[in-house]
């Protein structure tokens, strides 16, 4: 198990941009996982999606058009998924063809109920699916990881947790929008 | 977007025809049905607000070809069930399939929508990813370059490229 939550750290890490953590034509969106504590008993995971000028992606509804941005949360055995907050997507398109659209910045956060305050330092991720758009679409989809913070430790930092671009193109399933990505949160 | 008729053409390499399609219809087809001829290939999704942007233009651009034997082929990676609809509620007149199998890593397919023009000896000569305006005088006299260079005949688009009006 182990073995694999390195890889995919060490696949993460080489696909992080060395340098300016902004998103262009080329990787339209980048992403970032941020996990902090609330309280005792609670947790938040925070998925932030930085999307470049004039790209934009669809809400998890996205509307007549759009490939919906999906999350699947994955924490230790016995902590558990409470509500997740999407923000309000804009409404774009005319009224035969309207879809729901983030652009700029945007956060989807979800509460972790904590099972066990031993659990922090465990592996939490996120794995991340959407398509960005401008005048062309790109599908996407990373697997971001972190660690179940500790009791009372707040937000870390931004520029410990580097946003990281693409790691897989999900070619035909994930084209067509049936993206095996399941919308109902799992755990490890 | 597309060389001038005089140029010399750029390739993208070859095509290869081990694709396999569906027609709404549910009939399965293949690429290599239409080797040899010049094809104009157009990938994308009904979830993807920029390849229905373009339809419309593709549409005008196979019309304004009249009987050059140019064949089109519309491929969406969606169900059949859902294109068909999507197709039905908006009448579009193209030649709509949907993939069967992935499309081959010979067309380098990165984005939606991305189209391609191939040419009679099987050549990709035209590359272009992201929306375009098709109903273009360029384009088409691409396309009837490549008819004429291929000595294709004008005695209609074949039957494998056409749809029902």
């Amino acid at each position: 198990m182990w073995f694999a939550i390195v890889a995919v750290a060490l696949l993460i890490a080489s696909k992080a941009p060395a340098r300016a953590q902004q998103p262009d034509d080329e990787e339209p969106v980048f992403a970032r996982l941020v996990a902090s504590a609330v309280n005792d008993t609670t947790y938040r995971l925070a998925v932030t999606l930085r999307v470049a000028p004039g790209w934009y992606i669809y809400g998890p509804e996205p509307g007549e058009a759009g490939l919906p941005t999906r999350v699947v949360w994955s924490v230790p055995v016995q902590d558990r998924v409470g509500h997740v907050d999407w923000p309000v997507p804009i409404r774009a398109g005319g009224s035969d063809a309207a879809s729901y659209e983030y652009r700029g910045e945007v956060t989807i956060m979800a509460h972790i109920i904590r099972a066990d305050a031993r659990h922090a330092g465990g592996t939490v991720r996120a794995e991340v699916s959407w398509a960005a758009c401008s005048n062309v679409c790109l599908v996407r989809r990373v697997r971001l990881v972190t660690v179940v913070p500790s009791v009372g430790q707040t937000d870390r930092p931004d520029e410990f947790i580097p946003f990281v671009t693409g790691i897989d193109y999900i070619a035909g399933v994930g084209l067509g929008g049936t993206d095996p990505v399941d919308a109902v949160p799992d755990r490890n | 977007m597309v060389p001038r008729s005089g140029d010399p053409l750029e390739t993208y390499g070859p095509a290869d025809f081990d694709w396999g399609l569906f027609t709404l219809e549910g009939d399965t087809t293949s690429l290599r049905s239409f080797a040899g001829d010049v094809l104009f290939i157009n990938v994308w999704a009904t979830w993807c607000a920029p390849c229905v942007a373009e339809l419309a233009s593709i549409e005008r651009l196979r019309d304004s070809l009249g009987d050059a034997p140019v064949t089109f082929l519309i491929v969406s990676p969606e169900p059949v069930e859902r294109v068909a609809a999507f197709v039905n509620r908006h009448g579009y007149r193209l030649p709509f399939h949907v993939e069967r199998r992935e499309m081959p890593d010979a067309f380098d397919l990165r984005a939606l929508p991305t189209t391609y023009i191939v040419d009679a000896n099987g050549q990709i000569v035209l590359r272009h990813r992201g929306a375009a305006d098709w109903a273009d005088d360029g384009v088409r006299a691409f396309l009837q370059h490549l008819v004429g260079s291929a000595g294709l005949d004008s005695a209609g688009p074949t039957a494998r490229g056409t749809v029902a009006p």
